[in-house]
């Protein structure tokens, strides 16, 4: 237990004051406990979801790697400023919808994505252009599909870091500075209201001595 | 239509997901307008996604991290072309170092 927690300021020494601080620490105990719970749980989800996040990562990594092969391809046989026009006019291959769903008190995102068939959206003539402009746009593609799949799950890593180290706080904050306070009043409320009995009792005997005395005389 | 993610990279990076059909990119020159290319991404409320290859991220590291603890945009960190770079801390990591308060091998 620490001294360094102090009392709580204020409080009275009366057995009032001493039944509402045991109720207290009742409910703090159970609020630890809680929380506790809650942090195992999260620790356990975050440990699960990480090393998905990392065999992702790796996905998108090598497939980004054949995808900048691919296009360093195309831009041999295209030449770079071919490469930069044909961009200019490309319309989006891959949506996805927003949405947010929720693990453990914590919102995390998904990406739905609502990927269409990819020959319709070509856009460029594909007479013009060549096989291997083709190939880059396709590798690239599936390079932006792992890209989104990530940003995802590690949106969700972050957040459930975040809400651990929360978490944590509290647990802390009611392990070493709440329970340790409340525990000290009530010591301190206890050992007043045996000083109280004691001086009463001392008190009680004078004033019989007293009486006594007088009853004599 | 993809105007939901933005990119923020090299000019063969920016194209190659220009092709892929990404239709907000910049291409910044130095930090300052690296700096302003996310901020005005982070503002663009249908922006959810902000991809920036690592060596512009490492540039501008702080404005990542402060732009990380908003739910949205998700910002997705992608080697260039010449690959991982070498010497970086990877962002998983440190997330780990942060929750469990411990170093973990393999992340």
């Amino acid at each position: 237990m620490s001294e360094s927690a102090g009392i709580i300021a204020g409080v009275r020494p009366t057995r009032m004051e001493l039944l509402a601080l045991k109720e207290r620490r009742e409910l703090a105990a159970r609020g630890y406990e809680l929380l506790r719970e809650k942090q195992d749980a999260l620790v356990r989800e975050f440990f699960a979801i990480l090393s998905e996040a990392k065999k992702y990562r790796e996905e998108m990594e090598t497939t980004l790697a054949e995808a900048f092969s691919s296009f360093m391809e195309a831009k041999l046989v295209e030449g770079g400023a071919k490469l930069e026009e044909l961009s200019l006019g490309a319309r989006s291959p891959i949506d996805f919808e927003v949405e947010t769903r929720n693990t453990m008190g914590v919102s995390v995102p998904i990406f739905r994505i609502t990927q269409q068939n990819e020959e319709h959206h070509l856009h460029y003539s594909l007479a013009s252009t060549s096989a291997a402009v083709d190939k880059a746009t396709q590798k690239v593609r599936s390079a932006l599909d792992k890209v989104v799949r990530l940003a995802e799950i590690e949106a969700t890593v972050k957040r459930l870091a975040a809400e651990i180290e929360k978490t944590k706080r509290r647990v802390n904050a009611l392990n070493y500075v709440v329970l340790p306070r409340i525990n000290n009043t009530i010591r301190y409320i206890e050992l007043m209201l045996e000083e109280q009995e004691r001086e009463d009792l001392f008190r009680m005997k004078r004033v019989k001595a007293m009486l006594e005395r007088k009853a004599r005389m | 239509m993809t105007d939901k993610i933005a990119i923020i990279g090299d000019i063969d990076t920016v194209v190659g997901f220009r092709l892929a059909g990404i239709l907000k990119s910049d291409i910044p020159t130095d930090p300052a307008s690296t700096r302003r290319a996310l901020l005005d991404f982070s503002r663009d409320s249908d922006v959810s996604i902000i991809i920036i290859t690592e060596p512009l991220a490492e540039d501008i590291r702080e404005n990542i991290e402060e732009i990380s603890q908003r739910p949205y945009p998700v910002i997705v960190e992608i080697p260039e072309k010449s690959g991982r770079l070498a010497k970086k801390e990877s962002p998983l990591r440190r997330l780990v170092k942060r929750a469990i308060g411990v170093e973990l091998e393999g992340f």
